[in-house]
């Protein structure tokens, strides 16, 4: 069943594929380490959020990180972010009226957004561990910095990944996604991560 | 001056401070997940640096060097050493000149045959083959260098200088003389910077294949799996040695 990217479903459906793939767990049986993934707002991504469906994957996104946490967007550019869409960090988000909202970003001139929320990311935390996925989760800001891998680009990158458009060791060798962390390890382990992004990109995307 | 014979007009001379020396190449790469078991491979002292192990195709040419204007083809495996260091054994290389054939031979242990082997552009494509002999083609290599590979990734593909692993060996005669011993030398690639200031590499979608499987030149025996990066690049190079290892 396709899903929409970005959005809970679709990180769930990550977490099925990963834990059930038998190739995976053979390449990635030594993989001891989790990555954190800062996928950068861009113009690709205020213009997927006129789509209320994608619109109200993010904000469940966002939902899934519980009150106590979502404090730490407090003074950060990602509040900046939700001020520019008209919401705040205390915004009950269930709430929201998606469709008004994705309306209403339309009619945003993307420039000005993005000016306000410079440097504005979702962070997603992958935690790997001796083949499985163990955990996947949105993490707030200043979450699992010293995550063993850092993969940091704009949404539009991460999603020719997502969408099997491009494969993770290209976008790292051209440059358009970066890769912070310990590439000796990460050289030991290029089938894992080849696996890995091969069984994202196999997730049918909602469009 | 390292030199090898005939002692008054030797094939090859090579500085040992300066190395081998080289100018104006270019090449194409390929690094590789390997399908099959290769310890077979490997000598004693080197063990795969990944599991599933993991090598690469290097097909080249050099313009210019202090042993020649020559073609060259190279496969490697990605090991470690019992120090713990990351380079690349090589169990079949081939060039196209006598003198780069010698050296390699006899100073770094380097199994280098004679072949015929090219680097040819051709409308969007780069494309390398090796052939041996002439009209038996072993390895073809075609990529199309799309992408500024601008990412740090490639300076731990290829980090300066990259070590490598080949066997010295000199059969003993009656049980005298022979000579087994692991060697370790180096390649230090300086990339070429282009005006912009960015080096010139380039990645891309590629494919190699095995075109005509040898018994004589079983380079086909390093299978691959999966290629993961294809890279095009120009550079100038400098080729020295750090060590023997181990006498076997």
């Amino acid at each position: 069943m396709a899903v929409v990217y970005p959005s809970k479903e679709w990180m769930e459906e990550l977490y099925k594929k990963v834990n059930s793939d038998e190739e995976y767990k053979k390449v990635a049986a030594n993989w001891e380490g989790d990555y954190l993934c800062v996928v950068e707002l861009d113009e690709e991504a205020l213009k997927d959020f006129q789509n209320p469906k994608v619109l109200k994957g993010f904000l469940e996104m966002l939902d899934s990180i519980p009150k106590e946490r979502r404090e730490k967007f407090k003074g950060t550019v990602n509040e900046g972010l939700l001020v520019a869409l008209g919401l705040s960090v205390d915004t009950d988000i269930s709430t929201v009226d998606v469709d008004e909202l994705a309306k209403k970003i339309s009619e945003m001139d993307p420039k000005v957004v993005l000016e306000a929320a410079k440097g504005a990311s979702l962070n997603m935390w992958l935690d790997f561990w001796h083949g499985e996925l163990r955990n996947v989760a949105v993490a707030a800001p200043g979450e699992h910095e010293d995550a063993k891998f850092k993969l940091i680009g704009p949404y539009s990158v991460f999603k020719q990944l997502v969408m099997g458009k491009a494969d993770a060791i290209t976008l790292v060798v051209s440059g358009k996604l970066k890769l912070q962390g310990d590439m000796g390890y990460m050289m030991r382990n290029m089938a894992a991560v080849r696996k890995f992004t091969e069984l994202m990109s196999s997730i049918p995307i909602e469009s | 001056m390292l030199r090898g014979i005939p002692f008054d007009s030797p094939l090859y001379e090579v500085d040992e401070d300066r190395g081998i020396e080289y100018r104006n190449c270019d090449a194409i790469t390929g690094f590789f997940t390997i399908k099959n078991d290769i310890s077979d491979l490997l000598p004693e002292g080197l063990k795969p640096y990944s599991e599933p192990a993991q090598g690469g195709i290097w097909i080249s040419h050099y313009s210019f060097s202090t042993v020649g204007e020559y073609h060259e083809y190279i496969t490697v495996i990605q090991v470690e050493d019992e120090q713990g260091g990351m380079g690349y054994y090589i169990p079949y290389i081939y060039v196209t000149n006598d003198s780069a054939l010698a050296a390699g031979r006899e100073l770094a242990g380097a199994p280098k045959k004679l072949a015929t082997i090219d680097l040819i552009k051709e409308n969007d494509v780069v494309m390398g083959y090796l052939e041996r002999p002439t009209g038996k083609r072993l390895v073809t290599f075609v990529m199309k260098p799309n992408t500024r590979a601008a990412g740090d990734m490639i300076d731990f593909v290829l980090p300066k200088p990259t070590y490598l692993y080949s066997v010295r060996h000199l059969p003993p005669i009656k049980g005298k003389g022979g000579v087994t011993q692991l060697v370790k030398w180096y390649a230090e690639i300086d990339f070429h910077v282009d005006p912009n200031g960015e080096k010139v590499i380039f990645n891309g979608p590629g494919t190699v294949t095995y075109d005509s499987p040898s018994a004589i030149d079983p380079v086909h025996k390093v299978e691959i799996e999966n290629l993961l990066t294809a890279i095009y690049f120009q550079f100038d190079m400098k080729l020295g040695f750090v060590d023997i290892l181990r006498e076997y």
